[in-house]
């Protein structure tokens, strides 16, 4: 295909197309006004154009009635939270900014790193850039400061950009050899800011642990063990030596993670019973944005691994396995979420066996994982049905196990192929988090019926209030719709 | 290199010998489906059990017990299997078989021997045909059982709350009256009043398709246009529709615009009227407006309808017989066949004259305020709910399939309008025969998933007071009609709508599909 095209022209700097820039009224005549039918339709769309936005900036400017949304601002924002509580959510915020520009950071020097390894342009973000990416945010957070009545609320927000664009930078000077402890850093703060606002008592001990289980399992698989064995050994009993073998090493490295394991695990455990029970907010008291950011994270995080193995579960030679897998995709795509929500809201507690019901939130926040992995294999399904069948070949060839050829050759092609798409997925997700109102969860869409529920507002400011919510519903989704575009760009998904 | 000589060189006809695979594909899909029967079966019968009957007279570990001697019993048939066909005890690995001309079969250990023909049976911890097994009956084994524990605990606390666990209330009357559910009298029974719900779900929906389809195929194409403004406010349009979830879409609709909205509020009481659309010099409305009623004309049927729609259906024929006559007129002499023209024609022609000749089946049927000055008699009377669910649905669904209708046409390859220049066809021409068919090939998938979407969010239709199945269904369960069973049929109808919407697109797609080999 290439060798057909003509040769470059050579005159032009970047073979880039001329850059022409007519006059405006040549433009206009071009670009609106080039046949009969286009001038009407231009005609009509400046007619129509003016009216919407005389309509929309005399609602916007002059006769809403915002003083709903600014009296109930907090009400919207963090619904029915502990008002003498929310000194948590400022330190979470401030703990998640620095574990956010902490991994920010980690990831743009690798990139820049591996660009420079590999002598690839690498062009850094520059703040125009980013406002280019994330305008709609940034008008969301002044839009929502605006609203604000105390100078507080924008101290603290510019105070935590500052402190995650600091970190940012700190992190990208850092040397290579400290990026893994950033990325356990960075999780570790996550954990905290969570446990900040959710205390330290029931459970939570549990995320600690696992995340330094993993470390202690990266740390014992990283070492190299004949650095504290030597090369040969001396039986118990006999007393005789004999050299180390490959699986001698195996056999003690895998003793080594396990005790590791345990070991870490004792060792947080007393941690935590050494900090104490906290006193903490429970989380059916969390509300408004916040929830619906928390809950439609954690449902995405859930449903990740879920549907990972749904999808390769569908694609899996055993027949059972594969109509198990396609019967919970079908099912669970097949019924409105809706309906999901109600028997989730319903009938959790009856399915379960539970002494003391769960909380409304988990029971939500189960519904969504479950609905949310049956999307997501499908979406994963495509990107796993897209590696060419020569790659699986291959990796069998290489003498690898089928769970090998997964891991290492078939999910990271599959997944690179679908990021797009499985950000879409998540917007479209997030959107769902809306429902949750239908069952009376205190989320952001039913904060806004809450203030509606209060005598002064109970007829008035309906559409001030419905158009505040779903530019902030707008913001966001076209912020992730615009990085996925990127991401598709970036990636190069469909070309080769 | 040697071995291979040797093979070449040895007497066997390697063509003579049967396939062996073939023998271990047909017996190793035996085994799949017996085990798929047995625990298909097993699953039916157990979770109907549970459900519907006294659970407690079933022993709890009979099942169990099942499973536990499925695994052995499927690995004795499988080296019974073996001994028969091989003649050979499995477990005792060997490398391979060969076979001797007299046509017995002989073990052969050594790895090198080039004279094997088949592989041999590995113990059976190794046989891929027992892990296989093993791992199926695993996962079923799990799934089954934890799907059995919670409809166990189900049906306990059922029996705790003294729900009844089978349909029997379906025949019972459903005793409330749903606003604006038409034709559901508090008498009704419960299945007539799921069934009301049925028909509000699929009339909500057809419409709901209807505005996403038009307007999602004029916004996509206009997106498109060469007119700078008309291209930029499609997009407007789309990008900002398709960010906002559906709800707050169905809901700005139902009390921003209509409850709350600029239209007249209609109460006797204080003396407010709804705004009637009139032609000047008739009595008729066109229109009636007010907060929560709309009102348009409609047809009403008066006498021999039957007739004209049996008729209507001979049009139907006659026109498809007429489209078969101008295809053979066109293959056989090549003169344009013209076929939409004629068809349609021919019906239109053949509906107007028994129309007219039957006097008339349908008439108008106008909208008018009732002598109460409460309701709307007459026409096609509407409440604000359904008005914003279908408005607010179709709308929203229609910046998904906007975006549908561009990718598609834009992923119709260049050369083919360029094909298309070459052989000097007009705009429209390119369009209709060239971009169209192709384009159309693309969008019908992934339209199919977005009309599955736009029918399952008609569920929203609670928001704004519609009365769905969902909002029926819902309804029953607050005046203590079961709930689970109220659940099952609700998420089991949308389960088959959906099967039925995406079988049916399914095939239009198959037959528009590119033939391949």
């Amino acid at each position: 295909m290439t060798a057909t095209l003509p040769p470059p022209d050579t005159n032009q700097p970047d073979n880039l197309p001329p850059d022409v820039r007519l006059p405006p009224a040549e433009w206009a005549r071009k670009n609106l006004f080039n046949t009969w039918y286009n001038g009407l339709a231009t005609l009509i769309a400046v007619v129509v154009g003016a009216i919407l936005i005389y309509y929309g900036g005399r609602f916007v400017f002059v006769t809403g009635q915002w003083e709903a949304v600014r009296k109930n601002l907090t009400l919207l924002m963090v619904g029915i939270f502990p008002r003498g509580e929310q000194w948590r959510l400022v330190a979470q915020m401030y703990l998640f900014a620095a574990a956010l520009g902490l991994v920010w950071g980690t990831v743009t020097a690798r990139s820049q790193d591996r660009a420079e390894d590999t002598d690839v342009a690498f062009r850094r973000p520059t703040p125009l850039d980013l406002l280019h990416r994330y305008w709609t945010i940034l008008l969301l957070l002044v839009v929502i400061l605006v609203f604000t009545g105390t100078i507080w609320p924008t101290l603290f927000t510019l105070s935590t950009v500052v402190v995650g664009l600091g970190v940012r930078s700190a992190a990208m000077r850092l040397p290579r050899s400290a990026r893994r402890l950033c990325w356990f850093v960075a999780a570790f703060m996550a954990i905290v800011s969570f446990q900040v606002v959710s205390g330290t008592n029931g459970n939570a001990w549990w995320w600690m642990s696992a995340l330094f289980a993993y470390a202690a399992l990266q740390l014992t698989g990283a070492r190299d063990f004949t650095r504290y064995f030597g090369t040969s050994m001396v039986w118990p009993i006999t007393g005789r030596t004999r050299l180390i073998t490959a699986k001698d090493l195996a056999w003690l490295k895998r003793v080594a993670q396990i005790v590791a394991v345990v070991a870490v695990v004792v060792v947080v455990r007393i941690a935590y019973w050494l900090i104490g029970e906290t006193s903490s907010v429970s989380w059916d008291q969390w509300s408004g944005l916040y929830l619906t950011l928390v809950a439609s994270g954690a449902a995405i995080t859930l449903s990740f691994p879920l549907g990972l193995l749904l999808a390769a579960g569908r694609r899996s030679s055993l027949p059972a396995v594969r109509w198990l897998c396609v019967g919970y995709i079908e099912i669970f795509r097949g019924v409105p979420f809706l309906a999901l929500l109600l028997v989730a809201k319903t009938f959790i507690d009856f399915f379960l066996d539970v002494d003391t019901p769960l909380s409304l939130i988990t029971r939500t926040i189960i519904a969504f994982t479950i609905f949310s992995s049956a999307y997501l294999a499908e979406v994963v399904r495509g990107g796993l049905q897209a590696v060419p069948k020569g790659q699986i070949e291959a990796g069998q060839a290489l003498g690898l196990q089928p769970p090998g050829v997964m891991r290492l050759i078939v999910l990271p092609q599959a997944l690179r192929a679908v990021i797009p798409a499985m950000v879409g997925q998540f917007i479209s997700l997030f959107k769902d988090s809306t429902l949750f109102a239908i069952i009376s969860v205190v989320e952001f869409f039913r904060a806004r019926e809450l203030i509606h529920s209060q005598q002064e507002y109970s007829t008035v400011a309906i559409a001030e209030t419905l158009v505040f919510v779903a530019f902030a519903y707008w913001a966001i989704c076209y912020a992730m719709s615009k990085e996925s575009q990127r991401l598709e760009r970036h990636l190069g998904v469909g070309e080769r | 290199m040697s071995s291979t000589a040797d093979l070449a060189s040895s007497s066997i006809d390697l063509t003579a010998v049967p396939s062996a695979p073939a023998n271990r594909k047909v017996l190793a899909l035996l085994a799949d489906l017996i085990l798929l029967a047995l625990v298909g079966a097993i699953s039916v019968w157990q979770l109907g059990l549970r459900l519907l009957d006294d659970y407690s007279d079933i022993p709890e570990l009979a099942l169990a017990w099942l499973f536990v001697a499925a695994v052995p019993a499927a690995v004795v048939a499988i080296m019974v299997i073996d001994a028969v066909r091989l003649g050979q005890t499995p477990g005792m690995a060997a490398i391979g078989i060969r076979r001797i001309d007299d046509g017995t079969r002989r073990r052969v250990v050594s790895s090198n021997d080039p004279r094997v023909l088949e592989p041999g049976i590995p113990a059976l911890w190794r046989d891929v045909r027992v892990l296989r097994l093993a791992g199926q009956l695993l996962a079923v084994v799990v799934v089954v059982a934890i799907i059995r524990w919670m409809f166990h605990n189900l049906v306990v606390k059922m029996d705790e709350l003294g729900l009844p666990k089978d349909f029997d209330f379906l025949d019972r009357p459903y005793g409330v009256a749903v606003r604006d559910a038409y034709g559901l009298d508090v008498r009704d029974p419960v299945w007539k009043a799921l069934l009301i719900g049925l028909q509000n779900t699929v009339l909500a929906s057809v419409i709901g398709i209807f505005i996403a389809t038009v307007v999602g195929v004029f916004v996509g194409i206009a997106r498109l246009s060469s007119n700078w403004l008309v291209a930029k406010g499609a997009s407007l349009y789309v990008e900002t529709l398709r960010n906002i979830p559906p709800l707050v879409v169905i809901v700005f609709f139902g009390f921003a615009i209509f409850t709350f909205g600029p239209f007249p509020a209609w109460s006797v009481g204080l003396g407010q009227y709804p705004w009637e659309g009139r032609w000047p010099g008739s009595d008729s409305n066109w229109l009636i407006v007010s907060k929560d009623r709309w009102g348009i004309p409609s047809l009403a049927s008066g006498s021999n309808v039957g007739a004209f729609w049996l008729l209507v259906l001979a049009a139907v024929v006659i026109a498809a017989a007429v489209w078969v006559w101008r295809t053979q007129r066109n293959n056989a002499t090549g003169v344009p066949h013209h076929r939409v023209l004629w068809s349609v024609g021919v019906f239109v022609a053949i509906v107007v004259v028994c129309f007219v000749g039957l006097g008339g089946p349908y008439s108008w049927s106008w909208p008018a305020i009732s002598e109460s000055g409460r309701r709307i008699s007459g026409g096609f009377s509407t409440n604000s709910g359904y008005m914003a669910l279908t408005l607010g649905l179709g709308l929203y669904t229609a910046s998904f399939v906007a975006e549908i209708i561009r990718g598609s046409i834009l992923a119709v390859p260049k050369g083919q309008t360029e094909a298309a220049y070459a052989v000097a066809l007009k705009p429209g021409q390119r369009y209709r025969h060239v971009v169209l068919p192709q384009a159309q090939r693309i969008a019908i998938p992934p339209y199919i998933s977005e009309c599955a979407n736009l029918i399952k969010n008609t569920s929203l239709g609670i928001a704004v007071a519609y009365p769905d199945l969902t909002q029926i269904a819902i309804t029953g369960w607050g005046i203590n009609f079961p709930a689970p069973q109220l659940l099952v049929i609700l998420m089991l109808v949308y389960l088959i709508i959906n099967l039925i919407v995406s079988a049916l697109l399914n095939l239009y797609n198959r037959s528009i599909q590119l033939k391949e080999r």
